[in-house]
Parts: C-alpha cells; structure tokens; sequence
C-alpha cells in the first residue's frame, strides 16, 4: 500500500472521492481517474508477465456488453441502432453513465445480491418485507457495510425492522447462519469446523464456536408475542372465577399461592390457545435478543481445549480483537467487526466479488475461500481495488462505475476460458452466457421492447398492507387481541373447511371425466367457481384485520415485468431456473451451465414462437418494415446488437423476402451461441 | 437455400439427423432385444458377485436423513437419544428399521442396511458433493458426481435416451464436473410432467425446422471458430441442441411420460413427486439408461424431528417399498442396483429445546439393494446410542468405488482432469464394499 499512498492522496486532492454527499453519485471525473489508474496498474502487471492486453472491442459487442453487463438485457435493436449511428467521441462513456443511472441496473443489482443473500420472497411473511428492503436500499445507494450491518445487527419483529430477514432466513440453524455470514461477507469457508478441526484451513472447531458465541444470544422466538400473551392473560385473571376461588382459599397462604399459580398456568394455557391461530405466523418474524442465551461446546467435542458442553465466549477469528462485550452487546460488536473497514477481509470481498460480477473472473479465485496465501496475477490492483471500495465509501453503484469506465471493459474477451479458481492475468474480460434473469430479460426486450421502468410496485403495497396489520395487533387492547385470535380461529377453520370441499369436489370431477359424465363435470366445474369466489369475498372481509399467511404470493408480476419484479425465487421448472437462475439455498447458487431442456426449451417451447407472436416487438417490426434488407438488419440488431456483415447479408438476404424463412431465421437467432453468450 | 451454407457445417448436420432419424433405436416393447449390457466384468470383481448391475437407481435425501430413525434405529438406548422411534423388526432376521419404514419391512430379505458410514463434511452443499463426487468440493475443479463417471465408464446402451438422469435435484449437483459436457445429467424438475417441449411446435414444418438447425450452425460460424475449442460451455451447447434433436427423435420418448403407468401403479409409489420420479426411474432402466439420480429434499429436521420424521419417511418408505417389489416382479432387480443415500447423518442426542436432531456426519446409514447385494443383511455398526462407527467404516468413496464395483467398473482407474491429475470413481482411496455381494 505503502507506494500507492502518494498517488492516491493525489487522486484525493483533486476530486475528493469520499467527500460527497450519499444521496449523489461521485463526480465523472473522480471515477475516470480511479480507473485509468486501474488499468494502469493491470497493464503494468501484464507487462511485467509478458501478456500484451487483448485488443479493444467494436461497438457492437460493446453496446450489446454494456446493456447486458450494466442493465442486465440486451438492448432493443433501436437502442442499438441509435448507439452504432452516434459518432461522437465520447458516446461509450455516455451510455455507461446513462445505464448505471437507470432503473434496468437496479433490476440487475438486486438479482445479484438476492442470490448472494439467499433471498426468498414468500418465505414466510418476513420475506417480502426483506425482499422490499433489499430493493429500496440497492435503489437508494445505501452502502454496502451499512446494509450488512443492519442485517447482522438486526433485532425486533420484521415489521419494524425487515433486515431481521437475514437471520428469519435461518432459523434454528444458527452455525448455518455464521458459516454462511464468514463465506458471504468475509471470504471464508469455516464449515467444516462446525464438526470438527477444518481439514485443509487453519480453523479450528473450538474458533467456530467462539465466532458462534458472538450470537449466542439470538432467539428465534417472539417477545412481543409473549407480551401479548400475558397482557391477556392479566386481563383474564381479573375477571376469572377460578382466580377468584383460589384466592379464597382459606387453608393456607401456601395453598393459595399455589392455587393461584395453577389458576394463572390454566389461563396462559387458554390465552396462548385462543391466540395460537393470530400468533402463530406473527411469532415467527421475528428475533429477540436474550443476554442470558450461550453458545455452548457441542456433546461430542473432541479436542483437549475445551469439554463437552462448555460455555464458550465470543472472541473473532481474525482481525481487531473485541475485548469483553456485554452480553446484550454482543450481535452488533459482531456486526461492527464484521464490517469495519479495519476488517482484513470485508473491503476486499465485496470489491473482488464485483469485479468478478463484471470481468467473468475474480482477481482473486475463488471468491469465497481466502487465505493468507491467496493468489493472484495482479496483487495491485487488488490493493487499489480496496482503497477504492473505502473511497467510494462503499457505494456498490460507484464502485461498479469504476470498473464499467475501465478500459478492460471495453476488451476482447479471451477466447480460452479461465479455470475457475485459479489466477488469471486479466488481458481481458471472461466470456460469459447470459444469466438466466438476463436471458428472461432479454427475451423481455424481444416481446415488450424496454420494460425497465415497468415496476412491481404491488410487492411493497402488499407489505406495508401487512405491516399496518401488524403493528395494529401490536396496539390492541387485551379485549381486542382476543376479539382478533377468535376471528383469526375462525378464519383458519374457514379456510380449512374450504380445502375439504374443494378438495372432494376435485375427486368428484376426476371421477365423473373418468365415467365421461360431461354434463356432470361442468356442473361440479360450476360449483367449484362458485365456492372459491364465495370463499375469497368471505377472505377479504375477514382478513382486513387478521394478517395474511402468504404475504408475498399475491404480489405476482405481469409478463412484460423484468425477472427482478416477481417474488423469488422461481419455480423450479420455470425458464429463469432452468437456465441456471437462483434456487435461493445456498449463497451463489445460480449458474449458466447447458442443459438439454434449456435446448427444448428454446427449439420446441413458446418462446420458441415469440418472433411470431403478433403482439411482439420483433413480429410487429418485421410486419412494417418493407424492404428485406432493412427485415435482415433489424433481426441481426435485436438479437445481437450488431449489423449483418457483408458475406452474412449474401448469406442471409434471400431469407429476408420469405415470411416463413424470415420467422426460422429468427428462431435460429434464438438458440445461436451469439444470442445466449456475450462477448 | 442453404446453397450459402458451409459445405463442412452442412455435412455434419445431415450425418446427425440421419443418425437420429434413420439410426438403430428401439422400443420399450422389444426389452430383452434391448436391455442394457451389463459391462463385461472382470473374472476377480464376477467370482465375487460384482458386476451383475446394469442400472443404478440412486435416492438421495437431501438435508441430511436420521439415522437413527430410519436404518439405524436404537431401542434399548435412553429416550433422550431414540426419542418416541421404535424398532420395527423386517421379513429378514436381524433386520430393524424405524417404525415409520412399515412398507420396506416386508423387504428385509432384498435390502443390505450399512449402519457405518461416517464422513467429514458437516456442511449441506459441502456433504452432498462429497458423497457424489467422492472428494471435497475444491473452488479450482468440479469433481464428475457418481452417476457422470458410470455414464462415461459404462456408456449409452440407448443411441437416443442419456445415460444419466437426475429428478428433482437443486443447483448444487456436481454433474458432469470437468467431464467433457456429454457425460452431464439430463435434468427432470417434475417427473410428473416429464420432459417438456419435446416435439416439434405445430406451426413448424419438419423443413423449416431443418433449415433452422442449419442456420444455427452459421450464424455461429465465426463465434464457434473462435471460442468453441478453447470455452467448455460453448461446446456444452453446441453438444445439447445435438442431444436435444436426438432426444426429439427419439422412439423412447415414451420413457419420460409416467401417465403411462396404471393407476394402480401410481397408488403403490405413492403421491409425493419423488414417488413419481422413482416410477420414472423404474421407467428409464426399462430402457437402458444407466444412473438416474433421484433427489428428495427437506431432511433437516433441526427441529420436531419426530413430527417430520412422520410426515416425511412415509414418503419414502411407499416409494422405495413399491420399487423394490416392482423391480422384483419384473426381473429386474438383479440387475439394477438401489441405493439411498444422504448426506450425513443427525445428532443421536436429541436438542431438547426444539425436539431436534442438528447435523452429524461421524455416523449414518445408507441402504442398498439389488444390483448382486445379497439381501436381509446389516453391515458396520455404531455404539449403542448411533453415535460413534465401532465397526466396518465405511466412506462416501467407498461407497461410490461399491456401486462402480457392482456395475463391473474399475473404481480405481484414474482418468485426468484438464489440470492434468487423476481423479477415480472411489476417490482417493474407497474401496468397495465386496462382502455385501453374491
């Protein structure tokens, strides 16, 4: 670091980078300096190893790059049009600018971070409510160490306090949760330890628990629950002939006592049974924080530095050390270790991961497994990688900046791929496909043109619906939470009894198609339209106080919405996940891995006939446009960003004047490598 | 007007839609004619009762199933390690299983329990790897799963259907690791639905649709020339959409659509989507794919073991049970290998707070049948509380270099990954476990 200082000072006295206010993103020039300095140093590097970098890219594969790596979808054929006609100097800049400003980044943004924080909307309830905090404070620039650190101090029912979701995410598996935090935000694989001394690392089991300590005292039960529980139970005793029988028994003072707690055990029974159906999903959103709680040494510890079921105390495994914490102190000392800019690891996790997010590889490899001996090809870089996350003061939008302006960007990709988790001298970008939330996109792009202002807004309605329900029941007198439990019992045994007879009535419409009683058939149809429509006016009424089980099912995205828009994550035969999007179990999960159904998919399914949907984009163009040259143009521009060549216009123009041929050429388009990778 | 395409690339198109239009594929009808080949074993693995396997048929619960409640129960130990399991005794002596496993107990006879497995990886991603691949997951290479080096080592019997199947599994599997990409899984997500967009969309004519092959080839022309022989994922799809027209003109199609089983069929298997993935299973060994790889998830149960102990094992225990006595009534079962595997075990000492098993990989049970195992057998055993391996360990390459050694495979052959160093079916050192056959 040490050589880098006078320059860096320097770069800081011309544009203060940290001096801005958060709200408003740094100032062009300050970013053009950080990554000219980038590429200074990697060119460097590469000269010092013999690489020459590889050449700078046409703007063809730029723009069609450029939407896809900052906006997350491939430009529209006039976006790329518009672009490949600008002769303007400075028009790469400009569309960088332009992208990392509009709402197609957010969407993009917050597809990335939900995988690496194994987001799930319909969770529970609490989920969406994450689901809607995550987005908002991606949109609003929050930074980085602030957002990890909210989600790892976080406390209270979700209503109050969303990034609780962090934690809701893991119930009961706490040394999941940790494992988890260390890999994600630290670069760390210490799961192993959790059963015994880490094989290959330096870790030992008795460090996991130490680090495991720090949230020892993290429950994932409800105290506002139990509150209200005794509120009711308090408001009962008053009244309750049994309280008052055992307060009038006359044998001894000890009796009484022990009448009146058995009085008091009866009612907490009664209250919490009448409350079960109004607590229970309540219950279950939210964390406490009990001092009194541990982390103890597991039954089956084996080393000689500590004994089965020993009570361990919170120490960190590497980094500033935390002395004594008070016990209700502990989560957000762990959550300020975690975060501070003094951690050796968190500054240049964040940094590498997106990095590796824009170039296809990490400076380092693989991201989530350092070590003191981790490899690199450019050790400067990384360095002025750190320093620039710090300067930047974690703003992820600005840092991205950074790297989007660098002149890496704008190389040739190798054409021979880089082994995953081994160093690579960056002489350019990874070749990558197109992720599967930017492969929907894409096809998005084809149907609906650009969507990106098209926003769900219905996920964050439906959450707040939810909390105001909420925070009601928080409020509610002890007469009025037993009004609401009954109601909510009844509304529990409403819907039960609704299953029951749609179910049978299911049964008995598989039966009478199997005995080929049509007539019957469409009079059980009939019955069973009437019911679900009975039961879902019934639901509304009942449910404009109780809180909804299923928060985040209703808030569905309309088909011309971007993947970011619908609760994630998708199903598991949905085309986001068979292309490899996020199944949302374990950090990073999603992929860009081939499969033959991915290849059905895209020959033989829907999609497959989108250019000839009538209500498409790409159909309505190729209806209007009248010459063929001009049909083959706009085909080559909305799928690959680019102008057909000359030998590729000799080759394809005769296709250009035949509608069927027109609509195979699109469908190959389709499933050609040039549409699903980018250069 | 294709005169424009490549002479090369035109070739190659039509040598492959003869192979798959005009090329030796044969229906379910025709079985023996067509039942896979067993590999020729070798004279040491055949007096041993090794190489009888044709098919493997691997269930894999995911999330880490009891042991204790299931293949390894234990009565006599105090309640606050068996909780409210009891022991059911099974048609074979000295044969128990959980109480929730009513249905595999009249399978006692067929099935070999191995009460000795033990492993390292405590961790979900981390332990199912290792159990597939047989080495820990390393961040620099992706070790081939199992089932990808029986599909390279035993080969297609089928020119149309894949070698390798898997149902229901999530993003994490290894699949073909650094194999080339033909040796990759094909996934089903919901053997219920089968293989979807297997046919040809309606508007399109069988010559549109040829023509559209062909100019996938050129509009890739320059794109492939420059990236195909150095990127490993361009060749992945190139090779799918080649499987995909092969799979499209497949006679054996039929394999994936499980409506064609009776109803009565379908009630023994049960309801669950994993029971239909099983029947699925049974399905594609009919005809001649080698692994299929069938995952049920949600077992881990780190709280009410118990209660989830009764919603879940039923689900198996139906399945597993139904398969069993399938494969069996149609001669089927000595040649195809049963496995249930998972990823690590549960804590015998119950978490007393929340009625829950946490992790615990020093101890489970897998369970194996058919394939040559000699059934009604318990092989390896844990203390009296399921809590320490005290005889017969056995390990995830063991287990793997087991199934390689049923199927006639050389377990210990090393094949190089693209960093030039050996990898093997049993791993580093797994040995198969040969007394549990003939």
């Amino acid at each position: 670091m040490k050589h880098l200082l006078p320059l860096l000072l320097l770069s800081l006295a011309v544009a203060p980078l940290g001096a801005a206010p958060q709200s408003k993103p740094l100032p062009l020039e300050s970013i053009l300096k950080a990554a000219a300095k980038i590429d200074a140093l990697l060119e460097e590097e590469l000269a010092a190893k013999g690489l020459e970098p590889l050449p700078i890219v046409a703007d063809d594969v730029f723009v069609r790059r450029a939407y896809v790596a900052i906006a997350g979808r491939i430009p529209t054929a006039q976006e790329a049009a518009r672009f490949l006609e600008n002769g303007s100097a400075d028009k790469r800049q400009r569309l960088i600018e332009e992208l990392v400003a509009s709402p197609g980044y957010d969407s993009a943004a917050f597809n990335y971070f939900a995988d690496l924080l194994r987001l799930q909307t319909n969770h529970e309830q609490y989920g969406l409510g994450w689901h809607v905090w995550l987005r908002k404070s991606l949109n609003q620039d929050k930074p980085w160490d602030r957002m990890v650190n909210e989600m790892l101090s976080a406390e209270g029912h979700s209503v109050n306090n969303p990034a609780a979701g962090y934690y809701l995410r893991d119930r009961n598996m706490l040394l999941d949760n940790v494992s988890n935090t260390v890999q994600v935000f630290l670069g760390h694989q210490i799961g192993c330890a959790q059963c015994h001394d880490h094989p290959f690392d330096k870790w030992t089991q008795m460090e996991y628990y130490e680090l495991a300590a720090f949230s020892g005292g993290l429950s994932w039960r409800s105290q506002e629950s139990r509150d209200a529980v005794n509120s009711v139970v308090n408001h009962m005793k008053a009244s309750h002939p049994g309280m008052n029988a055992a307060a009038k028994d006359r044998s001894s003072p000890k009796a009484r006592q022990r009448a009146r707690q058995k009085q008091t055990a009866v009612l907490a029974r009664k209250a919490s049974g009448s409350l079960r159906n109004l607590f229970r999903d309540f219950s279950k959103n939210e964390i406490s924080e009990f001092p009194k709680g541990v982390v103890k040494l597991p039954d089956d510890y084996q080393y000689e530095d500590g004994d089965p079921g020993e009570v361990i105390p919170p120490a960190t495994l590497f980094g500033p050390k935390i002395g004594d914490v008070a016990p209700e102190e502990r989560r957000r000392a762990f959550a300020d270790w975690v975060t501070s800019p003094e951690n050796p690891y968190f500054t240049k996790v964040i940094a590498n991961r997106l990095w590796d997010r824009t170039f296809g590889h990490g400076l380092v490899d693989p991201l989530d497994d350092w070590s003191g001996n981790s490899k690199t090809a450019h050790p400067k870089v990384l360095e002025y990688l750190e320093f620039a996350m710090k300067a930047v003061k974690y703003r992820t939008r600005d840092f991205d900046r950074i790297l989007f302006h660098s002149r890496l960007f704008q190389r040739e990709v190798s054409p021979k791929e880089a082994t995953p988790g081994t160093e690579y001298a960056f002489v350019g970008p990874q070749l990558r496909r197109l992720k599967a939330e930017e492969l929907y996109d894409s096809l998005t792009v084809l149907a609906f043109g650009n969507t990106d202002d098209n926003i769900n807004t219905t996920l964050e309605e439906k959450w707040n619906e939810h909390r105001k329900k909420i925070l009601n029941i928080l409020d509610y007198s002890p007469k009025e939470l037993i009004a609401a439990g009954e109601l909510a019992t009844k509304a529990e045994k409403e819907r039960r009894d609704f299953q029951d007879k749609s179910r049978n009535l299911r049964f008995a419409i598989q039966k009478a198609s199997k005995a080929g009683n049509s007539k019957e058939v469409a009079k059980l149809r009939r019955e069973e339209t009437a019911l679900r429509s009975a039961y879902r006016d019934r639901r509304e009424t009942m449910m404009s106080s109780v809180p909804d089980r299923y928060t985040g099912r209703n808030a569905k995205a309309r088909i011309n919405m971007r993947a970011s828009e619908h609760p994630t994550p998708f199903r598991g035969d949905h085309l986001v996940r068979q292309f490899g999007g996020s199944d949302r179990n374990i950090p990073e999960s999603a992929h860009t891995s081939a499969s033959v159904p991915q290849a059905l998919t895209l020959l033989n399914g829907q999609i497959a006939n989108s250019a000839e949907n009538r209500k498409s984009k790409v159909f309505e163009a190729l209806s209007e446009i009248t010459s063929a040259e001009s049909r083959l143009d706009y085909l080559f521009l909305a799928f690959f960003a680019s102008k057909p060549t000359e030998a590729e216009k000799e080759q394809f123009l005769p296709l250009a004047s035949n509608r069927e041929d027109i609509f195979t050429l699109a469908r190959a388009m389709l499933t050609s490598n040039r549409f699903l990778f980018v250069q | 007007m294709l005169n424009h395409l490549d002479e090369l690339t035109r070739r190659r198109f039509l040598a492959n839609t003869a192979k798959t239009c005009f090329g030796v594929t044969i229906g379910g009808a025709a079985k023996d004619f067509f039942a896979p080949a067993a590999i020729a074993a070798d004279a040491a693995t055949a007096a041993k009762g090794g190489g009888k396997a044709k098919s493997v048929i691997y269930l894999f619960m995911s999330g880490g199933m009891t042991h204790l409640d299931t293949f390894d129960p234990k009565p006599e130990a105090p309640v606050e390690f068996r909780g409210p399991t009891k022991a059911i005794k099974t048609n074979a002596d000295g044969v128990r299983l959980g109480h929730y496993m009513e249905n595999l107990a009249a399978h006692g006879d067929k099935i070999a329990l191995v009460n000795s497995m033990t492993s390292t990886q405590g961790a979900h991603a981390q332990g199912r790897y290792f159990m597939r691949t047989g080495y820990a997951p390393r961040a620099s290479i992706v070790h081939p799963s199992n089932g990808a080096w029986i599909s390279r080592l035993a080969g297609r019997t089928n020119d149309t259907l894949p070698a390798f199947v898997t149902v229901n599994s999530g993003n994490g599997h290894p699949g073909a690791g650094f194999f080339e990409p033909e040796f990759a899984p094909l996934p089903v997500g919901d053997a219920a639905s089968g293989l979807k967009d297997v046919r040809r969309l309606r508007n399109i004519s069988e010559e549109q649709f040829n023509k559209q092959l062909a100019l996938r080839q050129a509009l890739d022309k320059q794109f492939d020339s420059r990236f195909h022989e150095g990127q490993k994922n361009v060749r992945a799809y190139n090779q799918v959409f080649d499987e995909a027209v092969k799979l499209m003109n497949s006679k054996d199609l039929e394999a994936f659509d499980i409506a064609k089983e009776s109803r009565e069929m379908h009630e023994r298997y049960g309801d669950h989507s994993f029971a239909k993935g099983v029947l699925l299973a049974r399905r594609l060994v009919e005809r001649g794919v080698r692994f299929i790889d069938v995952e049920l998830g949600g077992f881990d149960w780190h709280s009410e073991n118990f209660e989830q102990a009764e919603q879940k094992l039923p689900i198996l225990d139906q399945a597993l049970a139904a398969l069993l006595e399938d494969l069996s009534s149609r001669g089927m079962l000595e040649s195809t290998l049963v496995v249930v595997a998972t990823e690590f075990g549960r804590t015998p000492k119950i978490v007393q707070e929340r009625n829950g098993r946490n992790h615990f990989p020093k101890a489970f049970s897998y369970l194996l049948a058919g394939g040559g195992i000699r059934g009604g057998q318990v092989y390896g055993k844990t203390d009296e509380t399921g809590s320490n391996v005290i005889e017969n360990k056995v390990t995830g390459p063991d287990f793997n270099a087991t199934i390689g050694f049923a199927m006639g495979i050389p377990h210990a052959l090393p094949l190089m990954s693209p960093s030039r160093r050996p990898f093997k079916l049993g791993g580093r050192e797994g040995e198969p476990l040969t007394s549990l056959f003939g």
